[in-house]
């Protein structure tokens, strides 16, 4: 083989690259901050896990759990730990018990959880829990965009500052290095809700301070903050 | 301490990509090259962190500790170097005729190859050839004259040439 072959295949070897959300996580563990140190509960209650193997054991806690709400160990737990399904376990208790016409109202704070849990994640480098993590998000905010589409303009109304808060926690997670998809849909859901303001708005005389809102409304969109977009439009169109 | 974070990240950002690919190519894991890449940024910091004047030279520096990480990694493990799964179908000999014709890219064998070589061969190959370091560079990190690494660097490409020879299927 002649030598400037070869060169040009050693060259071929510069397409290693490392992955690019493990090179950020790494970067802020090496720069960033300490680990959470174990408390004395979070110890404590790795010894409990054995007496959890029980399924009785499990049942009667899941449905204490849901019942009181309060046992505050299990709350810390990330996607991929150990106590994780408990916790999900208990959210699945109270959301069932939660009345359908608050459920997207629900699925709106839910998200906004997996979105906090996901951030905690990042910033503590805990690349173990990354995927669990991420996964939550994305199943979490497909729910949200799902019930926003049978939502009606009062009941949307209602929701919008908490589906803001899904988007600006989703800017910041992207900043910290993370990858998240599954937010088309709700992009989706919410154009679609402008949308149909938009149509009732057609309907109506607008007053200049309403037509100056409007160009506000427009800058939103193109920056992509539909949620803010929508706000502002449930406001003009008196809902 | 914050102006040292900024800089530091601006030299991690800069190296990663060297870095992590001078520790793979000579561990062939993923999951290895990335604890020893982020070890050997993690050892940086904390010395830039007490004096960043101490560190002439972010990247020989960053070298010289992955390359010793990578020799602490082998002499623990017990074994002068790793054969990946994925290489074991291109030199296993009994290999029946319709499993060798599905021939390994070119990619696979050259990594291969240089994962034949001695430590020093490997270094120099990567380091010249893909992370596109001069001679005076490589000199710097390896600490020997310029005219040793030219030599170091021509018996490289040779004992390359003659390892890829030996591999089967490998397109020329």
């Amino acid at each position: 083989m002649q030598e400037k072959e070869l060169i040009a295949k050693i060259k071929g070897l510069k397409q290693i690259k490392p992955r690019h959300n493990w090179a950020v996580l790494a970067k802020a563990r090496i720069l960033g901050q300490e680990p959470e140190e174990e408390t004395e509960v979070s110890r404590f209650f790795k010894g409990v896990h054995l007496i959890l193997r029980h399924k009785f054991a499990f049942t009667s806690l899941v449905v204490l759990f849901a019942l009181t709400g309060t046992f505050g160990f299990t709350q810390n737990s990330l996607p991929g730990d150990f106590f994780y399904p408990v916790k999900k376990a208990t959210e699945n208790a109270q959301t069932a018990l939660t009345p359908t016409k608050d459920q997207p109202k629900r699925n709106v704070e839910i998200a906004n959880k997996r979105l906090d849990e996901l951030t905690r994640v990042a910033q503590a480098n805990a690349s173990r829990n990354l995927e669990p993590a991420i996964t939550e998000v994305q199943a979490s905010i497909l729910k949200v965009a799902e019930s926003l589409k049978e939502l009606g303009a009062e009941k949307t109304k209602e929701i919008v500052k908490d589906v803001k808060e899904i988007e600006t926690k989703t800017i910041r997670i992207r900043s910290l290095g993370v990858e998240i998809s599954d937010t088309e849909e709700l992009n989706s859901a919410l154009i679609q809700k402008i949308t149909d303001q938009v149509a009732e708005l057609a309907k109506k005389d607008l007053s200049p301070e309403q037509i100056a809102i409007l160009e506000e409304i427009k800058k939103l969109i193109e920056g992509g903050d539909y949620a803010g977009a929508l706000e502002k439009i449930l406001e003009i169109n008196g809902n | 301490m914050e102006n040292k974070r900024k800089e530091f990240s601006r030299i991690y950002d800069q190296y990663i990509d060297k870095i992590y690919r001078f520790v793979y190519i000579k561990v062939n894991s993923q999951e290895i090259a990335e604890d020893l890449s982020s070890d050997t940024f993690l050892r940086c910091w904390e010395k830039f962190r007490e004096n960043p004047n101490k560190i002439e030279n972010p990247q020989a520096f960053l070298f010289q500790i992955a390359r010793n990480l990578v020799t602490d990694y082998y002499r623990e493990k017990g074994r002068t170097k790793i054969v990946s799964a994925e290489f074991v179908s291109i030199i296993d000999p009994n290999n029946n005729l319709e499993k060798a014709s599905q021939i390994s890219s070119d990619f696979d064998n050259i990594k291969e190859a240089i994962t034949k070589l001695n430590g020093d061969y490997q270094d120099i190959i990567i380091w010249h050839y893909i992370d596109d370091l001069s001679v005076p560079e490589i000199a710097k990190i390896t600490d020997r004259s310029e005219g040793a690494v030219r030599v170091s660097l021509h018996r490289a490409i040779n004992a390359l040439k003659n390892e890829c020879n030996k591999l089967p299927h490998f397109s020329s």
